[in-house]
């Protein structure tokens, strides 16, 4: 359990490293765009659009592993000083509402993203390209919360016991 | 079940959730999901997910992790280090020299990118240990620095900033260029303040003992330093106000810029650019979740037609537009004790907006007011972000409450601008509306 729970944090960290670079290639897209814009006066169709279809998954890929490392904001006046059962229930608590909310979403996203795939679905731009693997990440990313969520479950009630 | 009902279950179940210390995003989205549910039928879920395909590719939003790496960057570069330096050696003679120089950064860095806490961890490092180290008064040194930071709010560019023009659907570069006047008029009041305090009470920061100056020699070769920060905020702010870029585009440019100021200091390392992306991401997820909860949430709020029946309560309560505003504002510095910027911005521009319209109000100048109630937020206790950022640099023996206290007469000049700027709204107007006669 301990070490499924291990795995987990582990698969959200490692895709926290690898979205964190795309910050990098989103400020050469506009970049690049800006450049083309008034140097060589074509402005691009597709820089600035490839730009957003990665800023979802920059963002998404993100958030799993922050419900690990603590970094989402949250309003901690009354838990700084809880400890123990109270402690542990509102830790339960939390998991539960990210679950609810991470379940919710992907119930609803995960079919609009195999339709988009199965009918090859486009953006109806300029570039026009196909926008499914940008949508795709939406229920990934809530999947990977649903399971970070599970892990950091195991970890209060596995810290409990190691305790005693 | 009458909207009222479905309101007041809303609220009650935002303020006990979110007393369990569980993260806003999903505190927002679980309970509007919920209400969906519980008052429509499921299905209507669906807007809550194509809303957050559409944030997803938000061209504006993605100026933020844009604005957040140029900060970063330019802390870890050590450019913000050399400006320290540079102004040491120009304001390190005058009496309270130190603490004015701090605003002086503050100010410059909010130019450049306005995220509050790269500019307080900077000032926390750079500026606090020299202010203690020459008996600076402890109160005033960490109100400065505290105050200081939170120009970058209001101060252009801004996230905030964009996030309320987003969500209130005003143009960005509008709302930018009416809060240029506003921030010079606070970052001067808090100088004032400093130049005030000092000759009352020379004790507060002593001058240095040692006599002999800086030659001018070696003041004006430190000047170099501003050369860097200047190139950067240039490159931003010059091709937003000169029409050549788009928020998002100029902050691509200014990425570029902090690339190249970096690189000119023989600091761009792949570690370094590795920690700067590792920065961005872990406070653009925090942001754009929070957006997707709150999104959810404003949606399920508007379906229960309460803004409507609001609205109509105003009308009918017949108060005058002023009583009204300052309500609001009220609400706004209250929900600032509690709560996250970007939560509240999200929750309760929506709601305030129309009310502003109906007012005849303008919604940059109420933008502008909102902005310095952001800043009294951010330095009030205890959701402060700025004396969160503090404590992590805090030397030891100097207990948080000392911080409190010297936040105290900051939070009042902040209220006596915002006051300003509510009883002489021209103050704001002006500079928009000179751009927008062109």
């Amino acid at each position: 359990m301990h070490k499924l729970a291990l795995g987990i944090t582990a698969m959200n960290r490692f895709l926290f490293e690898a979205a964190k670079w795309l910050v990098l290639a989103i400020a050469a897209l506009m970049l690049y765009e800006v450049i083309s814009r008034y140097s060589f006066a074509s402005p691009t169709s597709w820089a600035p659009e490839l730009a957003t279809l990665l800023f979802g998954p920059f963002f998404l890929l993100g958030g799993p592993y922050l419900l690990h490392s603590g970094g989402h904001v949250s309003v901690d006046l009354l838990t700084d000083r809880l400890q123990g059962t109270t402690k542990k229930a509102f830790i339960v608590a939390e998991i539960i509402l990210a679950v609810a909310f991470g379940g919710i979403l992907f119930w609803f996203a995960y079919p609009l993203a195999v339709d988009s795939f199965n009918y090859r679905e486009t953006s109806f731009t300029s570039w026009n390209p196909q926008i499914w693997p940008s949508k795709a990440v939406l229920p990934l990313a809530m999947a990977l919360l649903i399971m970070q969520s599970f892990a950091e479950l195991v970890f209060v009630f596995l810290e409990e016991e190691a305790k005693r | 079940m009458s909207s009222t009902t479905i309101l007041a279950g809303m609220f009650i179940s935002l303020v006990a959730l979110m007393l369990t210390s569980a993260p806003l995003a999903f505190v927002l989205g679980a309970i509007a999901f919920l209400t969906t549910v519980s008052v429509w039928e499921p299905s209507a879920l669906i807007v809550g997910t194509l809303n957050t395909f559409k944030t997803m590719k938000s061209e504006a939003l993605m100026a933020i992790p844009l604005y957040v790496l140029m900060a970063s960057i330019l802390q870890k570069a050590g450019i913000i280090e050399a400006l320290y330096m540079a102004m040491e050696k120009w304001f390190g003679r005058l009496s309270g020299g130190l603490a004015i120089g701090t605003i002086v950064i503050c100010t410059i860095m909010a130019a450049m990118t306005g995220i509050v806490g790269a500019a307080v961890a900077a000032m926390g490092i750079l500026a606090l240990p020299s202010m203690l180290e020459r008996k600076y008064n402890v109160e005033l040194s960490v109100g400065t620095i505290c105050a200081g930071g939170t120009l970058g709010i209001l101060i252009p560019p801004s996230v905030v900033t964009i996030v309320y023009a987003i969500t209130a659907q005003i143009s960005i570069g509008k709302m930018f260029i009416a809060c240029i006047v506003p921030g010079i008029i606070l970052a001067t009041t808090y100088c004032i303040y400093i130049v005030i305090r000092v000759s009352l009470n020379p004790d507060l920061a002593p001058k240095p003992e040692t006599v002999g100056d800086v030659d001018l020699a070696e003041k004006l070769q430190s000047l170099t330093a501003l050369a860097l920060p200047f190139f950067v905020i240039f490159s931003v702010l010059g091709s937003i106000y000169m029409g050549l870029a788009t928020p998002t585009e100029a902050a691509a440019v200014g990425v570029f810029g902090t690339f190249l100021s970096a690189m000119f200091m023989g600091k761009l390392r792949p570690e370094l650019v590795s920690a700067a992306c590792g920065d961005t991401l872990r406070v653009t997820a925090m942001i754009m979740w929070i957006t997707i909860g709150a999104k959810a949430f404003i949606s399920a709020f508007n379906a229960t037609g309460a803004p409507d029946s609001m609205l109509l309560y105003i009308e009918t309560l017949n108060a005058s537009p002023l009583v009204v505003l300052m309500v609001m504002l009220l609400i706004l510095i209250f929900l600032g004790l509690f709560l996250d910027e970007i939560g509240i911005i999200l929750l309760c521009v929506p709601v305030f907006l129309p009310i502003v319209d109906t007012l005849g109000y303008d919604p940059l100048w109420f933008g502008v007011l909102f902005m310095i109630t952001a800043q009294m937020a951010y330095i009030t206790p205890p959701f402060g972000y700025t004396l969160f950022y503090l404590k992590a640099v805090l030397p030891e023996g100097i207990s948080i409450g000392r911080v409190y206290r010297g936040i105290m007469p900051f939070f009042a000049l902040q209220l006596l601008v915002l006051v300003l700027f509510i009883t002489l709204p021209e103050l704001v107007t002006w500079l928009p509306n000179q751009v927008r006669g062109n």
